[in-house]
């Protein structure tokens, strides 16, 4: 709106007046864009020749804010122009930069108008062509007297300290940000200037230091404010000599070194300087250990173990405002001796230090959102527990006295970590549910965090407490739950999670397992279930981990499963934790299946009473039924499974006539989701029928009905599955969801090494591909399902499926009648290649005795085509097509035959395609794929040579290499024969890249040239 | 492992310690005698905010090559990862981890992980890996957010 109404600034200059008048409109208040005018203007006119009188001018001006621009001028000048100076005017220069400091000072100068001006001066001092004189002796005689007090006259004057006696506190207060101008200006010449100019700079320091550190003494030896700059400035000094390379060890670093102490001394004082000396200490102790020596070091321990710093820990809360500076010094210091507080565990004086670090995570306030100072400190005792990890490694190997020695700190350093934890588990609490409501998400997180943070800490101090932390955890645990304490519960099952999943021997997983015993054997999951909506869900939900987290412990103690499942089968009902108990259940119930057969009945009985609830969707009937299957899994007589499974199958069947009355009304979206549960919990059944990858199989077993699941009494599943099966494809099947589960469901039965209720018979598949057309959504699914069906059939222990096979393969070449050409339809192409690709080597007679031979032909010159697509995927189905196919040896001699008349036939078109691929088509990482196929020809077929001869003839692409680069190649290839895989590889790399070199001179893109 | 490798680990290993990003965990693993192995890391990707993948928690395996860091290390989604970019055998491809194109050994862990934690919502459609996620993110992306939704409820974050 004031850009609306302001005049634009009068932009004409032709006095200094007018230069004057324009800075004071610049700190008015005014629309941006005048300001942005105004100042290009004035910048304008400092770069002018008449920019160093202007300065001068603007600086006997009676506004403070035309002063500052008149400094900023000085530096502005110096920094353009100041590698122009000469002896002469660099004199002028100094005297009047020294002249206005001194006469400012004199007049009460507003620090800000010094601060700048003290800048110009130390700029001017880095001038490579500034003559070399002692700066801030200089700015100390010139303050003493008044004047600027020329070079050659310093000797004259009385000693630095002398002088400084005599000088008022604003003086003083000059040279303090004098001082600090040259080290951060001297910071920031090195940050850019050339190596050499970096070495002068370190050497124009050292000049300075003496009389810097003269009056960094003195003032911080007075009690003034002035102090707290005085701090600044060595705090900047110091940072400065730390990193440069010729300060190291030198006596110019000793020099500051030495005002370390009087410093530690202020940090114990009650003023506002002692908290800014304790952040620097800290700081530095944290940064740069090595500048304090051991006296130092002593003194800080003395300071740290005074009356002082335990009035410091009293009643620490994360408001106090000076916590923060504290905790640094502190935490600075306990890193520097970290080893020590491990390995000294009879020194009183770092055990109280460890009494301090203690005490810094009993902060009141909650972790990472009021008490921020925990994070540091977390950051600490993780040290501290690696530490103690290291050496307890290295201890378990000592012998002797030096193992003694080590028992002393293995037992202190215990008893720390064990009260460590406790601390910590008290900062895991959550808040009361009605306040963590008011938190917003980014304080939530944070949280978490913190908390995911101390469950890497609990695992490391695992590592050396070993039982003993769970032990502690059970403890404090069963203290809670008989308190009803349920935020204490909630953080020590927490920690009880993190803990699960450890390597143990059979010692401590006994041990483990007493303990375990105790939390679920007490009245934990009798209260979570019967006192429900009184119990946080999050302590609920963290409970409920424990059984994914200890699932092997059900395993070995079925007896406590009772109690758990009642509680997780009540959870089912809570909208917020439905989800994590169906997926506990179905993980309890597929671990310790075979100890709960005897519950399966109260199993379908909860199914049924859960399936009225609201929660009843389709994630968590999935997840619940499945975990009855396991259970039926589990039953030692197939009898019994297909009675149980004839039970369960009515709750699927149930939705799809849910499903099929709601498409008929209309309602299709719920005929969806319901035809959606049930071939989800067909597929989860299905999964959990499945033999568990630790299940035994007898191999030399003969089972008494061999074909009990195909022909006995199991007949009725296996036929029921397959009717709700076709049931479902017959309506859904252009629906890819569905599809796409189908073919999970077929899958599991291709899994399975013994016959099973979903080891359904070959031709059942036959038939759902059958009727798969090349639109169908999941067409890549289905052929991939495809793939693992012949796959499955492989292993010579089962039967054949030639018949099957056949009738597969006759719709595969439809299918690649239809696409035509692999780019047109690039992942249909790629299941049918793969699928093609697993009848070698036990169906390759069916592949062979196809026809008409047309289609025969088809598959390979279909195969050809897939090297040249574009797509990856495509390209290295074909890939390994020939990989596998080249590879096929020894044949009965019929099929030999024919074999090698294929190779015969294909051999140059398939040459040539390999060729334009590692001649710079395919991408990099597509080569060590291509070298396989390209091997096996030349190590295996005599035509091969002249194949690849005409490959890289008249035909290889247009950018071409030279043809002598070509033949050259081709020997190599020959040659790396006897070489290997990797010499192969090697070869064809190089001849890539080559091949790209030679397109990019010619600035074409090869991924766009024709085949 | 070569002392330039353990002293890139430890650096990294405390560099993690002091500031990692949230929601990732990051840490080396334990052999069964409980003495830690740098060269074998366990980590933890969560899902970005405000993508499909957000309130996921992804664990997948690091393993550093004794030439690390002048090679890159092994990312292994643990289980394999439905999503374009991952191989069948879970591990990850991706620029950054392939010593052939953009692996640097100034690359710290902490870019690595940031780096698949981008790659899950925004996969590159010219380097597939595996052909189950490819294919429905290129022909169905209804289906493809359904099933990563799916996936994030499987694998919650804590």
């Amino acid at each position: 709106m004031a850009e609306n109404t302001e005049k634009p600034p009068d932009l004409t200059v032709n006095s200094i007046d007018d230069v004057e008048r324009l800075v004071k409109e610049l700190y008015q208040h005014g629309s941006p864009k005048y300001k942005a005018q105004i100042q290009m203007k004035l910048q304008e006119i400092q770069r002018l020749q008449e920019g160093w009188q202007m300065a001068d001018m603007l600086l006997a001006k009676e506004d403070p804010n035309v002063r500052f621009f008149g400094a900023l001028t000085f530096t502005v000048k110096i920094t353009l122009e100041g590698s122009t100076l000469n002896e002469e005017n660099s004199t002028d220069l100094r005297s009047r930069l020294t002249s206005w400091l001194v006469r400012l000072t004199s007049m009460h100068e507003q620090k800000l108008v010094i601060r700048k001006l003290t800048l110009a001066l130390a700029k001017f001092y880095f001038e490579p062509t500034v003559p070399s004189i002692p700066s801030v002796r200089q700015l100390i005689c010139s303050t003493s007297k008044g004047v600027d007090a020329p070079p050659d006259s310093l000797s004259q004057y009385p000693s630095t300290p002398n002088l400084l006696n005599h000088l008022t506190h604003e003086q003083v207060s000059l040279l303090l940000q004098f001082c600090t101008s040259l080290a951060e200006e001297a910071q920031s010449q090195v940050g850019w200037r050339p190596q050499m100019d970096v070495a002068k700079v370190e050497s124009r320091m050292k000049e300075y230091v003496d009389d810097t550190a003269s009056v960094l003494a003195y003032a911080i030896s007075i009690s003034h404010p002035i102090r707290t700059e005085a701090l600044t400035c060595w705090n900047v000094w110091v940072h400065f000599a730390v990193q440069s390379s010729s300060w190291t060890g030198s006596r110019e670093l000793q020099l500051l070194q030495t005002l370390i102490n009087p410093i530690i001394s202020i940090s114990t004082e009650d003023s506002d300087t002692a908290g800014t000396a304790l952040g620097f200490l800290g700081d530095l102790l944290d940064d740069h250990k090595l500048i304090f020596d051991n006296p130092h070091l002593q003194l800080i321990r003395e300071v740290l173990l005074s009356a002082w710093a335990s009035e410091k820990m009293e009643g620490l809360h994360y408001n106090d405002p000076d916590l923060a500076e504290f905790q640094t010094f502190l935490l600075g210091y306990a890193d520097v001796v970290a080893h020590e507080l491990v390995e000294m565990p009879n020194d009183a004086a770092y055990q109280s230090i460890l009494g301090l670090l203690h005490n810094l995570l009993k902060t009141e306030g909650y972790a990472a959102n009021e008490d921020f100072s925990i994070l540091d400190a977390q950051a600490f005792w993780n040290t501290y527990v690696e530490i103690v990890v290291e050496q307890y490694e290295e201890s378990c190997m000592a012998v002797g006295p030096e193992r003694t020695r080590q028992a002393e700190w293995v037992h202190v350093a215990k008893m720390h970590i064990l009260q460590m934890v406790e601390e910590f588990w008290a900062k895991l609490r959550f808040p009361p549910p009605n306040d963590f409501k008011t938190w917003d998400t980014d304080s939530k997180r944070a949280f978490a965090h913190f908390r995911r943070d101390v469950t890497d800490l609990l695992q490391s101090a695992e590592v050396f407490l070993g039982i003993e932390l769970l032990a502690g955890l059970s403890t404090i645990t069963q203290d809670s739950i008989s308190k009803k304490d349920w935020s204490s519960v909630e953080a020590s099952l927490y920690c009880m999670n993190a803990l699960a999943d450890r390597d143990s021997d059979e010692d401590a997983l006994n041990k483990e397992d007493e303990l375990m015993q105790q939390i679920f054997g007490s009245t934990l999951f009798q209260n979570l279930a019967e006192l429900g909506a009184e119990i946080p869900p999050r302590a609920r939900k963290t409970a409920m981990d424990l059984f994914d987290n200890y699932s092997p412990f059900f395993l070995r103690h079925p007896e406590y499963l009772a109690p758990a499942l009642t509680f997780l089968f009540t959870s089912l009902e809570s909208p917020a934790l439905a989800g994590s108990a169906a997926k506990a259940i179905h993980s309890l119930s597929s671990a310790c299946r075979g100890s709960l057969t005897t519950q399966l009945e109260a199993f379908i009985q909860q199914y049924e009473r859960f399936l009225s609830w609201p929660t009843a969707d389709v994630y968590n009937k999935e997840k619940t039924i499945g975990a009855i299957a396991a259970i039926i899994q589990a039953l030692p007589k197939d009898e019994d499974k297909v009675v149980a499974l004839d039970r369960i199958l009515d709750f699927v069947e149930g939705d799809i006539r849910f499903a099929l009355e709601s498409m008929v009304s209309g309602r299709i979206q719920q005929s969806k989701m319901a035809a959606m549960a049930a071939i989800e919990a067909l597929a989860s059944i299905g999964k959990s029928c499945q033999a568990p990858d630790d299940m035994v199989i007898d191999l030399d077993a003969d089972p008494d009905q061999p074909n009990f699941w195909t022909n006995g009494l199991g007949k009725t599943i296996q036929d029921r599955v397959i009717r709700l099966l076709f049931n479902v494809i017959e309506v859904w099947e252009e629906d890819g969801e569905v599809v796409e589960q189908v073919c999970s469901i077929f899958s599991t039965g291709f899994k399975e090494a013994a016959p099973g209720p979903f080891v359904l018979p070959a031709m059942v598949f036959v038939d759902f591909f059958k009727r798969t057309p090349l639109e169908s959504p999941r067409i890549d699914q289905v052929l991939s399902t495809t793939s693992a069906f012949i796959q499955s059939h492989i292993p010579s222990s089962t039967p054949r499926i030639d018949a099957e096979a056949k009738l597969v393969l006759d719709h595969l070449i439809e299918l690649l009648h239809i696409i035509n050409t692999p780019s047109a339809e690039p992942e249909a192409a790629q299941g049918c290649i793969d699928a093609i690709r697993r009848y070698f080597t036990r169906y390759i007679g069916v592949v062979l005795q196809l026809q008409p031979a047309d289609n025969l032909a088809k598959v390979f010159s279909f195969s050809i085509e897939g090297l040249q697509c574009a797509e990856t995927l495509t390209k290295l189905a074909a890939v390994h097509f020939w990989n596998d196919f080249l590879a096929l040896m020894n044949q009965p001699a019929e099929i030999q035959g024919t074999l090698d008349q294929v190779v015969v036939h294909f051999g140059p078109s398939l040459a040539k395609a390999l060729i334009q691929e590692v001649g710079g088509r395919a991408v990099q990482s597509e080569l060590p794929a291509l070298v396989g196929p390209l091997r096996l020809l030349v190590t295996r077929h005599s035509g091969a040579q002249r194949w690849l001869e005409d490959a890289c003839g008249d035909d290889f692409p247009v950018y071409s290499l030279p043809t002598a680069d070509r033949a050259i190649f081709i020997s190599r290839l020959l040659a790396s024969r006897t070489g290997g895989l990797s010499a192969a590889r090697l070869v064809v790399s190089a001849f890539w890249s080559e091949a790209r070199t030679a397109a990019m001179k010619s600035g074409i893109d090869v991924r766009k040239l024709k085949k | 492992m070569s002392g330039l490798a353990q002293t890139r680990l430890q650096e990294e290993r405390k560099q993690w310690r002091r500031d990692h990003p949230f929601g990732f965990f990051a840490k080396p693993q334990r052999n069964p005698q409980g003495v830690l192995d740098l060269k074998k890391w366990e980590c933890g990707v969560p899902g970005k905010e405000k993508t499909i993948w957000e309130g996921g928690l992804f664990k997948l395996e690091i393993a550093f090559p004794d030439e690390y860091p002048t090679k890159p290390p092994k990312c292994k989604f643990v289980p394999p990862l439905f999503h374009p970019n991952v191989y069948p055998s879970g591990t990850v491809c991706l620029s950054i981890l392939n010593e052939e194109e953009a692996w640097k050994p100034a690359i710290t862990l902490k870019e690595i992980l940031l780096g698949i934690q981008t790659l899950l919502n925004d996969p590159n459609p010219d380097s597939p890996a595996q052909a189950d996620a490819y294919n429905l993110f290129k022909k169905d992306k209804a289906a493809y957010e359904n099933k990563i939704k799916r996936l994030v409820k499987d694998n919650p974050a804590p």
